[in-house]
């Protein structure tokens, strides 16, 4: 990237992050339709009342050698077996579901049909030194029912929002840097060179709610597990930890790009 | 003498097909000074897009240069554009930076700093008579002070060719009159200037005698006396 085009992106982000209301609400969204998408993904597809009279998992104890890395290396998966509905780990001294002496994975299964695949894949595995079938009778899911659609509401209107205020921010930059583009064309500038500064602003609004998104990941993480609601979801933040700070902050920059797009093809503001 | 700009049998319609420029032919010799009168809505910032490849001619050639812009690749024809300095129709300054401030701003654009930018800086400052305003904001400028930052912002860094899309507009006698002598100072440092005006007296008061008219095109073109056109 040339000098040039460094310093037009840092002139244009000082001057459009000197108003940061805009911007800072795009990140909000952005962060917004990553919670609202991850919440869809991690709330159990069974509805645990009517179907099942009783739930079913094996729990799977581990070998004292691997490491936490490796634990959550093999939750992950255990995860993307057939019949598998999550993965949790569970510490000696916990009680849930049963009494817990060593260190185990709790695999839940979505039918007691899936036991016998699950098991002999479980069992094959060398960290695993044991399997133990378990089934209680079901609960009502602590997740409410309704959760998962008003996820995908929450879901549609965060995206439609966040798009709708990157549009808005990068046109507010546009705006603002008017005279500056009025002057970059009058020297024949390139369309690509002009667009560039905005596309910057778009990903790093993008960026910044894909950070917020990790953050609030990482405090659900540590301070959210006694809240009932999101028991079901917590749990399974180690599994999926790296994915979901790259899957944020990409989704995060592929959004932001995206509203720079929308509003660099709109007509062109007058200064 | 190397042409800097030869316009030849230019066509230009709209498109609902009327004729703004037909057959349009001049020449703007290397070290020339050329004025394009014409009224109001006659295609003189036409002629000057034209030659900027901002709009594409109907019919004709345009060598700038001694290269044909309609031929050049977009990469070339940034490259050729950026050895040409333009003064657009509306005065664009960027109110809240100084005269300095927006100079640099072009040039660090450009990808020009350090003693480079300083020596296209104050070159500029000097020629287009700011020496005194470099820390006035562009806003805090009057209307004279606003085109000669304009027209420093058109000759920074050096160009070959200078293109003037009437920066007389608006001004009394003696302020124009000023603009003129400093593109006289730039054109007499080695910059060809072609320039529009709507006001048919302006090149006679500076002793351009008309070379050609064409009823047609209602322009008149005036070469500086002594260049040979």
């Amino acid at each position: 990237m040339s000098y040039g085009s460094v310093f037009l992106i840092g002139d244009a982000l000082r001057k459009s992050l000197r108003r940061p209301v805009l911007p800072g609400l795009g990140a909000l969204a952005v962060a917004a339709v990553l919670i609202s998408g991850t919440a869809l993904f991690f709330i159990p597809t069974s509805s645990g009342v009517a179907e099942a009279a009783r739930e079913a998992c094996l729990l799977a104890q581990l070998a004292i050698a691997p490491s936490e890395a490796a634990i959550a290396r093999l939750g992950s998966e255990a995860w993307t077996w057939p019949g598998v509905d999550g993965v949790a780990f569970r510490f000696p001294g916990e009680s849930d579901p049963v009494p817990i002496t060593t260190r185990t994975l709790v695999v839940r299964l979505l039918s007691g049909e899936a036991r016998a695949g699950v098991e002999s894949r479980l069992r094959a595995l060398p960290e695993v030194v044991g399997v133990q079938y378990h089934e209680k009778p079901s609960r009502q899911t602590r997740v409410p029912p309704a959760s998962r659609i008003a996820a995908l509401v929450a879901l549609l209107g965060t995206l439609a929002l966040a798009l709708w205020l990157g549009h808005q921010a990068v046109a507010q930059a546009a705006g603002r840097w008017g005279r500056e583009l009025a002057l970059l064309r009058s020297c024949g500038m390139s369309r690509a060179l002009l667009r560039a500064p905005f596309f910057a602003l778009g990903g790093t609004v993008g960026l910044m709610g894909g950070g917020l998104y990790i953050l609030v990941c990482w405090a659900l993480w540590t301070w959210g597990r006694p809240i009932r609601v999101l028991q079901d979801v917590i749990p399974s933040f180690p599994h999926v930890w790296p994915s979901l700070v790259t899957g944020g902050l990409a989704l995060g920059l592929g959004l932001g790009l995206v509203g720079a797009l929308m509003a660099t093809f709109a007509p062109p503001p007058q200064s | 003498m190397r042409v800097a700009i030869q316009v030849s049998e230019l066509r230009y319609a709209t498109d609902d097909g009327v004729p703004v420029l037909d057959n349009l032919s001049l020449g703007l010799p290397g070290d020339g000074f050329v004025f394009v009168v014409g009224p109001p809505s006659s295609g003189k910032t036409l002629l000057l897009e034209l030659i900027l490849r901002e709009k594409a001619p109907t019919g004709g050639q345009i060598l700038v240069l001694g290269r044909n812009m309609a031929r050049l690749s977009p990469a070339r024809a940034r490259d050729l554009r950026r050895r040409i300095g333009y003064i657009p129709e509306g005065p664009i300054v960027l109110g809240e930076r100084s005269v300095h401030g927006n100079l640099e701003f072009k040039l660090r654009a450009l990808g020009i700093r350090g003693p480079a930018a300083r020596e296209h800086l104050a070159r500029a400052v000097e020629l287009a008579h700011l020496k005194g305003e470099a820390r006035t904001t562009g806003a805090g400028l009057d209307e004279l002070g606003q085109r000669k930052l304009v027209l420093a912002l058109a000759i920074c860094p050096e160009p070959d060719v200078l293109l003037c899309d009437d920066p007389f507009r608006g001004l009394g006698e003696d302020q124009q009159d000023e603009i003129v002598e400093m593109i006289e100072a730039i054109n007499r440092a080695g910059v060809a200037v072609l320039a529009t005006t709507r006001d048919p007296d302006l090149p006679a008061r500076h002793g351009f005698p008309p070379r050609d008219r064409s009823p047609l095109l209602r322009y008149a073109v005036h070469l500086r006396p002594g260049v040979a056109g």
